[in-house]
């Protein structure tokens, strides 16, 4: 006889069952161990989902909690107040069209304000207000304060940078890139296979990845809007009253006070990794704060299907991430003239071939670097990290010296297809672990249509785990069942280890 | 007989006025009504959250979210059903976005509260040893930890039936699906999780 099924079971067990029937079934597991194991935990499941459904709410700092919902509220009200009638609705939520600098200024004060970076005496009131004991005395003090004056608009100076990192086919401005050429509003880049590090002060920098665009929509003492697409690591000292910094990615924000961070914007997928300070990423209505160690992603400006909150990043990768966010960049600044006592080194190494300044892993093929004028040793990074023994150059302010490396294109080769293979496997692994991929072929496996089915994906790897690109290139299945099997493998995350290109054929 | 009906009835219909009259005012932007309200509700809403995520882990931050939305949607809300209801599918719906995003955390590190637990169960008189306790404990996190491997729609549709004891109708409002679609989910939800179940190793639950 077959077994019973195990919702059947729990029927059973809920006493659904008429009596005849009950009373077959129990015969039946009476003489049936597999059944009757079966029922045993079936009934200690359900009675452990009675005791859950009778469990009470555990304490909470209510009163905490209260706190913060009302400065969550009052900050869209106030954020609302701000908004102009011309607000429009986009993919279900509205958000501001023109002017993201003026939005992006009224979303940098609402983030100061609800960071408690600048607690002004309204923010104050409004926080005192927030327990009704108090709320009568912050009116009275607010009803005879007299008139605020409001305080001078600080004078906005021009900033300037200067290129310390360029690799190859980077584009200033929709012309090939002069190393020398002084960064301002208005500039433009595009990477191709190289990236862009820009210098904007001692402590000021940012990294344009390779395939990325960039617009600097706004770049002065007062206001850094950096319009991105693609993939832009920053690092910036903290900004002082009044100034702003905000990254524009498609129709969101990142506004940011003083940290090291990455936004990841591609076509419709946006991830913010914050290994510093704190950011604040928006979309002019909703508003995540991403602290450090943490990041925050959506996908298809979906905010509405997204948990508003940022996950912490695993330690492993974090520390990946910070030391992938080490820029580049000149120990003195004269802001006067930022190219003084700088010179630039031209590395050529063909290939793969990883290259070290001063010991330090800098990056890999051609590569231009600015540097302060003395003494330098370029050498290769053998495939353990280590440095090899290089040569020193010694380079004069305003200077430009150039050199090639020889390199090891087999071993080279070696690596990427090692790493191909490593992960790979490691993919299939995650893939079979989850069980997410038969999930989606169910339908098919129940029609018995599963013969012969397949699917073929291009998938890019990056070092620390996460996919770069998921493509399916071929499938005779559906494409709802592709979608799922999209869904399913995109969602696999792997450990830290080699950066991958590779086609995965899965046959069911 | 009449009398007693017409008296519940009276004070139901107080109830809603007097519910109304708080949802306008919180409209309104009264500090006091929406202090109110939290203080209602609060305790539900931190209940539920707890009982469908299994864990006490960011259950403040989710409480919060629960409240501004509820304030955000005040204006929205048609009073098709209890304000409390309506409260309740926003926490489904967060609790939802929640399971969605989150990440494979190791569970919690167990341990035996024998004044929580009988606090919380409400067995405080019976003089039940601390291993029946974990025993208890521990069959409950496997109960989320088999729940953890149903998608999570699947999960909140078995969650609401077989815990919580919500019928079909009242499912399809709280998560916003047409019945007829909750029950295709609830079937294989509760196929594949007494499967689950039954499959366990047998000294595993």
């Amino acid at each position: 006889m077959k077994h019973i099924p195990a919702h059947r079971l729990a029927d059973l067990v809920a006493g659904n069952w008429n009596s005849h029937s009950a009373a077959k079934a129990r015969e039946h597991i009476k003489n049936c161990s597999h059944c009757l194991g079966a029922m045993k935990r079936i009934e200690v499941g359900r009675q452990a989902m009675g005791e859950i459904a009778s469990a009470d709410s555990p304490e909470l700092g209510w009163d905490h909690i209260a706190t913060r919902i009302y400065w969550s509220t009052s900050s869209e009200r106030r954020a609302s107040e701000r908004e102009e009638p011309s607000a429009w609705r986009f993919g279900g939520r509205k958000i501001l069209r023109n002017g993201f600098v003026a939005a992006g200024a009224c979303c940098a004060l609402v983030v100061a304000a609800y960071m408690g970076l600048y607690p002004s005496s309204a923010d104050e009131a409004e926080q005192l207000a927030a327990s009704p004991a108090v709320q009568v005395e912050a009116d009275t003090s607010k009803g005879v304060s007299e008139p605020m004056l409001e305080p001078a608009k600080p004078v906005a100076e021009n900033l300037q940078g200067v290129i310390t990192f360029a690799g190859a086919e980077v584009v200033m401005n929709g012309a090939a890139l002069d190393f020398d050429s002084l960064v301002r509003q208005g500039s433009r880049f595009s990477t191709g296979e190289g990236e862009l590090v820009v210098q904007f002060g001692l402590h000021n920098s940012f990294r344009l990845a390779p395939q990325s665009t960039l617009w600097l929509q706004s770049f002065d003492s007062q206001s850094v809007v950096l319009d991105v697409v693609g993939r832009i690591d920053i690092d910036i000292e903290k900004r002082g009253a009044g100034q702003e910094f905000v990254v524009v990615a498609g129709e969101q924000r990142v506004v940011v006070h003083g940290t090291a961070f990455r936004v990841d914007f591609r076509e419709t997928r946006l991830d913010v990794s914050c290994t510093r300070g704190k950011v604040v990423v928006s979309d002019g209505q909703e508003q995540v704060n991403v602290p450090a160690g943490q990041r925050f992603g959506i996908i298809d400006s979906e905010w509405q299907d997204v948990a508003l909150r940022a996950l912490p990043i695993r330690a492993d990768r974090l520390a990946l991430l910070d030391a992938e966010m080490a820029m580049p960049t000149l120990a003195v600044w004269n802001p006067g003239n930022p190219l003084e006592s700088s010179s630039v080194l031209q590395v050529k190494s063909a290939g793969e071939q990883e290259v070290a300044l001063d010991g330090i892993a800098l990056a890999s093929g051609d590569f231009l670097v600015r540097t302060s004028s003395g003494r330098h040793q370029i050498a290769r990074v053998n495939s353990d990290g280590s440095v090899a023994d290089g040569n020193w150059y010694d380079v004069e302010a305003g200077q430009q010296v150039s050199t090639s490396l020889a390199m090891s294109l087999p071993k080279a080769v070696d690596k990427s297809r090692r790493a191909r293979a490593i992960r790979k496997r490691e993919l299939k692994q995650a893939i079979n672990a989850r069980g997410k991929v038969s999930r989606c072929l169910a339908p098919l496996e129940k029609q018995g249509l599963m013969a012969g089915a397949y699917v073929d994906f291009e998938i890019g790897m990056n070092s620390d785990g996460t996919q770069r690109y998921l493509n399916i290139v071929g499938s005779n299945l559906s494409p709802v069942i592709q979608r799922c099997l999209r869904t399913a493998v995109s969602a696999e995350t792997l450990a830290v280890g080699g950066s991958a290109e590779f086609s995965l054929h899965l046959a069911f | 007989m009449h009398t007693m009906t017409s008296e519940i009835d009276d004070k139901r219909m107080a109830q809603r006025r007097d519910e109304a009259d708080l949802i306008a005012r919180c409209i309104a932007g009264e500090p006091a009504a929406q202090e109110q309200l939290y203080r209602t509700h609060n305790r539900a809403v931190a209940a539920n959250l707890y009982r469908v995520m299994g864990d006490n882990r960011d259950l403040d931050d989710l409480v919060q979210e629960v409240f501004v939305i509820a304030f955000r949607g005040l204006p929205k809300f048609r009073k098709e059903a209890r304000l409390s209801t309506w409260i309740y599918r926003i926490c489904v719906n967060v609790a939802l976005g929640r399971i969605r995003t989150k990440t494979r955390k190791p569970p919690p590190i167990l341990k035996a509260d024998p004044v929580g637990e009988d606090r919380r169960s409400g067995v405080g008189l019976s003089p039940e040893t601390p291993e029946a306790l974990l025993v208890r404990e521990e069959n409950k996190q496997k109960v989320y930890r088999l729940l953890d491997k149903l998608t999570p729609k699947k999960r909140m549709v078995l969650y609401l039936h077989e815990i919580e004891g919500h019928d079909l109708k009242e499912i399809s409002y709280l998560v916003d699906a047409n019945p007829v679609t909750v029950r295709t989910r609830l079937y294989y939800a509760r196929k594949e999780f007494y499967k689950l179940l039954a499959e366990e190793n047998e000294d595993a639950i």
